[in-house]
């Protein structure tokens, strides 16, 4: 870490750095290694990159519309009533205009032009994310850019599914947040608990109230959104709040007057907005990522205090809570032993899933040769140049669409399944997180790893559709490289394949006609059929399993950890009093211990902090 | 069939078994009798501030919601045809407290009772529009408060309890604001109840509130919100009839006669001023209200509170154009609004079939009713089978289609496309001709449409239908048979 502010008096970045370490200490002695690892990962993280600001919330809020405010550029980030974030974005400095994406399961970044990076990160120009895109990024010479990277993410909340864990992978290494809300409505329930997720290990939150042009009422909205925080999140109590307009300012861009631009510039709140970003986070970094850090500290503790806490009250020598104990620990045996009909009902259920999906598939691709054998017959010479295009990009937002189908299927099936388990433990929740997380992690890199061909199935599938033509000479083709690119997302896995083809197809198709489109459509979409179905098939043979596993595996683990809660509360109670006393007092030391590191904490916190409340009572903080 | 002999026929059913039945059951049966003879049911919902009490007020032409943050907006109120006017307050403890209400019909913004122990609001209004409609304006969806949504899905879904299912509405106008949530489609499917029974597009109509706010000022907001409408008419087809888009504020200052002849006077002034001026005026709400102009700010205040920005840009609008008088400028504030297109969907959707959503959730209460209550139990099984009979009839037919429509819109039992085409025709209100598909000035025989309807439907249930889709396969199939028989 480079050198401090030094106009503050602030604790030393060696006390905090000091302070982390033992939080980290004490998290290992407590056997938590994945929270002590993730902490140890952002206290050892580089110093060195640019400040990362996030801009998240609800779909349709104006995140958008608020980066491209603060860069002061109409029509940057994709902005239009139906026009949806798909895919975050990340607008970083750079001299000259460079763009590029990255997709699921691979590292390396594919370049693209701005306006196509543009489009590819719209639902619009991404449907059900069928390019299966991770991330876009573009870099361009912009004065803000300089002190800062600003990442506009896809809104929470709305009918399109996964946009939240995309917006909460971005937040890995952000810096800063900007929590968008809109001015018309106060703070939704929703809302608040997708603001306590993004923050887990955030200090600086700033909360943006947009639309403040039209809602005459903003100012009552935002006194309501403060109570709202101060009574639900005390945690955001205390952070800025900023009333802004981006339409309003970037209207202003139109006018040929830059001196009323400046002014409403200022007035719609945009200026000031920046100028925190600016002094707050930019120009003090190196403190904000202690903060950060320090918070993160903080929100591990949290969780471990109430763990800690909840097998205090188990060990009480209160009978009751004994006998609950056992009971669901007795329920938790018989769910895993393999009499129980679970496994056999997950099975059943995804094998009918299956083939549903198959014939949904059958059904759509039907209509499409349908479709396109009547499109052929009508076409001209001209038209059917374009036919071969259409119909790849309509089987890719097929695949995409069946995809997106798919996951939210197997999610339901998945909740139904588990709902029949057991209908009152507290497993529950614990089984429904990795459930939804096995299911995202599956489903997320599951067109990515089929679209990577081994180099054995790759030279096959040239030989196939490649029709003895030269292998070398389809590969250095440049019309070839040309289509990897957008505009189609080629998801399928005979993506590459499909290009080849169309390369080879239209050489034929300069004497050919309608018949030779057809015989080139039904070839691609029998393969396109295959490998939608068996890729999907194979994915979800994995993804049973892992599903078995999972949930056997939180049964297990669940089941031990009230085994040792079980075990103790029977030890106390056989032991003499002074026993009973010391066992609890021992609880209760390590939870002095983790209160009193989180306390000290909050205070480091506290004085590295402005004017920002920091909570000292277990009672503001959520468990997580 | 005529939509009188629907409700006539339960009525004689209810009736039969009035004499028989006493007690609990006996209350609930003649609730349920009176119920048929009542308007039909339509609750707006909608989050926390996406207009509810705005649209109530515009569709009744008064303004008896308050929208501001009061008691009221809090609690579920029922607005009911009746006079002399006065609100009625449900207690928890099941007493009933009166008051009057002011000559305005405006409700109180507090009732002067502790507010938890308040069931919900009744508010008889001598308000013509609520003779062939009862209105309820509901809490806001997704609220931090969780109990003041429950209570909005209590109303919309089948509680367990049968008395609080008598008191369930018919159909539903959901307000979206700019954009449908997960967690209000949810509420729409009755998913978050846990109780399957999904408000579809039969028994909903989508409204794209706040359809002012839309775009980002450089294109007109109206254009972008009707083209967004019709995207979200497409996205939720299955949950809504339509999505129409309205401007509730300026839809309710037309139509309440809140606009006054000193505001048209206001407005005229602001048309003399310079065009660049103006522009610069009505730049934002702060600067409307900051920025020295003709008028003291009082007025200023009142303008943007009774139109909005966009209002007032749309009223002088319609001054340069030749517009004279307040009286005039209402008018055109109206159309203007879209609330002519709400009325239309309302009446198209649910007027149509307001018997059929009526009796179905009166039978859905009285097997209910048959199965769940314990005393004189001979009576009960007999009015259980009497029910079961009269939903074979084939005047109850349209119940049957809408119930299968409601199966068929759940995930697990979706139809093939081609086929969920077929049945959303069939149920949506309309002419025969509507119903088979074919527009309703095309003169060909439609019968060969439904002969090859019935094939597909045929094939359909001998072949992949899971026992679900075969239940609604049964009941399409008995749909185009009837309407065969109606053609020869």
């Amino acid at each position: 870490m480079t050198e401090l502010a030094p106009q503050r008096a602030r604790p030393a970045v060696d006390e905090v750095l000091r302070q982390v370490t033992s939080v980290i200490d004490l998290l290992d002695r407590e056997n938590r290694p994945v929270v002590a690892q993730a902490l140890a990962r952002q206290r050892d993280a580089h110093p060195d990159h640019a400040p990362v600001v996030v801009v998240a919330g609800e779909d349709k809020r104006g995140k958008s519309s608020l980066v491209n405010a603060l860069l002061a550029q109409r029509d940057l980030s994709p902005v239009g009533a139906k026009v949806v974030t798909g895919s975050p974005i990340t607008f970083f400095h750079s001299t000259h205009p460079v763009a590029s994406m990255l997709r699921y399961g691979s590292t390396d970044a594919e370049p693209l032009t701005v306006e196509q990076a543009q489009l590819l990160a719209t639902t619009e120009g991404n449907p059900g994310n069928a390019a299966n895109i991770s991330g876009i990024r573009i870099g361009l010479d912009l004065p803000l850019l300089e002190a800062m990277d600003l990442i506009d993410t896809p809104g929470v909340g709305g009918l399109a599914s996964g946009h939240a864990e995309l917006t909460l992978q971005s937040l890995t290494n952000a810096d800063a947040l900007l929590f968008v809300v809109d001015s018309s409505s106060p703070l939704r329930a929703s809302e608040l608990s997708f603001l306590r997720r993004a923050a887990q290990r955030l200090q600086f939150v700033v909360l943006v109230v947009t639309k403040i042009d039209v809602n005459p009422g903003w100012r009552t909205i935002m006194g309501d959104d403060a109570a709202v925080l101060s009574e639900h999140a005390p945690r955001f109590a205390g952070c800025p709040i900023a009333a802004v307009s981006s339409a309003s300012t970037l209207r202003a861009l139109t006018l040929d007057d830059d001196e009323f631009a400046a002014e409403i510039r200022v007035e719609s709140g945009i200026a000031g907005l920046e100028q925190l970003l600016r002094t707050e986070v930019a120009a003090s970094i190196d403190t904000v990522r202690l903060q950060n850090l320090l918070r993160s500290g903080i929100s591990s503790l949290v969780a471990l205090e109430w763990d800690l806490r909840e097998r205090q009250a188990a060990t009480s020598p209160d009978g009751k809570a004994l006998a609950g104990l056992q009971q669901e620990r007795a329920r938790l045996e018989e769910l895993r032993e393999d009499k129980v009909t679970w496994p056999g009902r997950l099975e059943g259920q995804i094998r009918k899933l299956t083939l549903l999906r198959t014939d949904t598939c059958a059904r759509r691709i039907l209509e499409i040769r349908v479709r396109y054998q009547e499109r052929a017959r009508l076409a001209d010479r001209n038209e059917i140049q374009s036919l071969p295009g259409e119909l790849l990009a309509e089987l890719t937002a097929l695949a995409g669409e069946l995809n997106e189908l798919a996951a939210r299927q197997l999610a339901e099936v998945m909740s139904a399944v588990i709902d029949d388990m057991d209908t009152s433990s507290t497993v529950l929740s614990g089984i429904h997180e990795i459930g939804a997380m096995s299911v995202a992690d599956q489903l997320m890199p599951f067109s990515a790893k089929d679209r990577k061909l081994r180099p054995g199935e790759r030279v096959q599938l040239l030989n196939e559709v490649g029709r003895g033509r030269s292998l070398m000479g389809l590969l250095s083709g440049k019309s070839a490289v040309a289509f990897l690119a957008p505009p189609f997302g080629l998801v399928l896995g005979a993506g590459l394949g499909s290009v080849f083809a169309f390369q080879a197809w239209r050489e034929h198709a300069r004497h050919g006609a309608a018949a030779e489109f057809r015989v080139w459509m039904n070839e691609q979409i029998t393969h396109a059929q295959l490998t939608i179905n068996n890729g999907f098939a194979l994915r979800v043979v994995d993804l049973q399993n892992e599903m078995r596993v999972a949930i056997r595996r939180t049964l297990a683990e669940r089941e031990n950890a009230i085994s040792k809660s079980v075990a103790s509360a029977l030890a106390l109670q056989q032991q003499a009093a002074s026993r009973q006393h010391e066992v609890r007092s021992r609880l209760e030391r390590q939870i002095g211990a983790a209160r009193k590191l989180r306390q000290t904490s909050a205070k480091l916190l506290a004085d590295l902090s402005l004017p920002v409340e920091v909570h000292l009572s277990l009672d503001g903080e959520d468990p997580s | 069939v005529p939509a009188s002999e629907l409700i006539e026929r339960v009525a004689q059913l209810i009736d039969h078994y009035q004499q028989d039945i006493s007690g609990e059951s006996g209350a609930e049966l003649a609730a349920l009798g009176r119920r048929l003879r009542e308007p039909v049911r339509v609750a707006v919902i909608g989050r926390v501030k996406a207009g509810k009490s705005t649209m109530v007020n515009a569709l009744l032409g008064q303004r008896v919601a308050p929208t501001d943050v009061s008691e009221c907006t809090r609690v579920v109120t029922w607005f009911r045809y009746g006079s002399p006017q006065r609100l009625v307050i449900q207690m928890s403890d099941g007493s009933m407290i009166e008051r009057q209400l002011a000559p305005s019909g405006l409700l109180p913004a507090e009732l002067g009772v502790p507010l938890d122990s308040v069931v919900s609001l009744h508010a008889f209004l001598a308000n013509e529009p609520l003779k062939s409609m009862t209105l309820i304006d509901t809490p806001g969806l997704g609220s931090v408060h969780p109990a003041y949504s429950a209570t909005t899905e209590d109303l919309l879904a089948a509680s367990r309890s049968s008395s609080a299912a008598a008191d369930r509405a018919d159909a539903v106008i959901y307000l979206m604001n700019q954009v449908p949530l997960e967690d209000e489609r949810d509420v729409l499917l009755g998913l978050q109840s846990g109780v399957r029974d999904p408000l579809t597009a039969v028994r909903a109509l989508g409204v794209l509130s706040r359809a002012d706010q839309l775009g980002d000022g450089s294109v007109d907001s109206w254009s972008v919100a009707v083209d967004l409408a019709q995207h979200y008419s497409a996205v939720l087809r299955d949950q809504v009839s339509s999505v129409v888009a309205v401007i509730g504020l300026l839809a309710e200052t037309a139509a309440t006669a809140a606009l006054t002849e000193h505001d048209g006077r206001a407005l005229k002034k602001l048309v003399e001023l310079p065009p660049n001026e103006f522009v610069k005026l009505t730049w934002s709400a702060d600067r409307f209200l900051s920025t020295s102009s003709p008028l003291d700010v009082q007025t200023r205040q009142r303008l943007l509170d009774s139109l909005g920005l966009y209002g007032i840009q749309v009223a002088t609008d319609l001054l340069r154009s030749g517009v004279v008088g307040a009286g005039a400028l209402r008018r055109e504030l109206a159309v203007r609004s879209g609330i002519e297109g709400v009325r239309r969907s309302l009446a198209g959707v649910f007027g149509e079939q307001e018997h059929v959503l009526k009796v179905r959730s009166v039978l859905a209460s009285l097997s209910r009713l048959s199965y769940h209550h314990t005393d004189r139990p001979e009576q009960l099984i007999s009015l259980r089978n009497a029910v079961e009979a009269l939903r074979l009839d084939p005047v109850m037919h349209p119940i049957a289609e809408v119930e299968a429509w409601q199966l068929a819109s759940l995930a697990e039992h979706r139809l093939p496309d081609r086929l969920h085409a077929d049945l959303r025709a069939l149920v949506m209100p309309g002419t025969v001709r509507q119903k088979l598909g074919m527009s309703s000035n095309d003169d060909a025989d439609p019968r060969p449409l439904v002969a090859a309807a019935l094939t597909r439907w045929r094939t359909f249930l001998n072949t992949e239908a899971s026992p679900t889709q075969q239940a609604v396969a049964r009941v399409v199939l008995r749909s185009y048979q009837l309407i065969w028989t109606g053609l020869s």
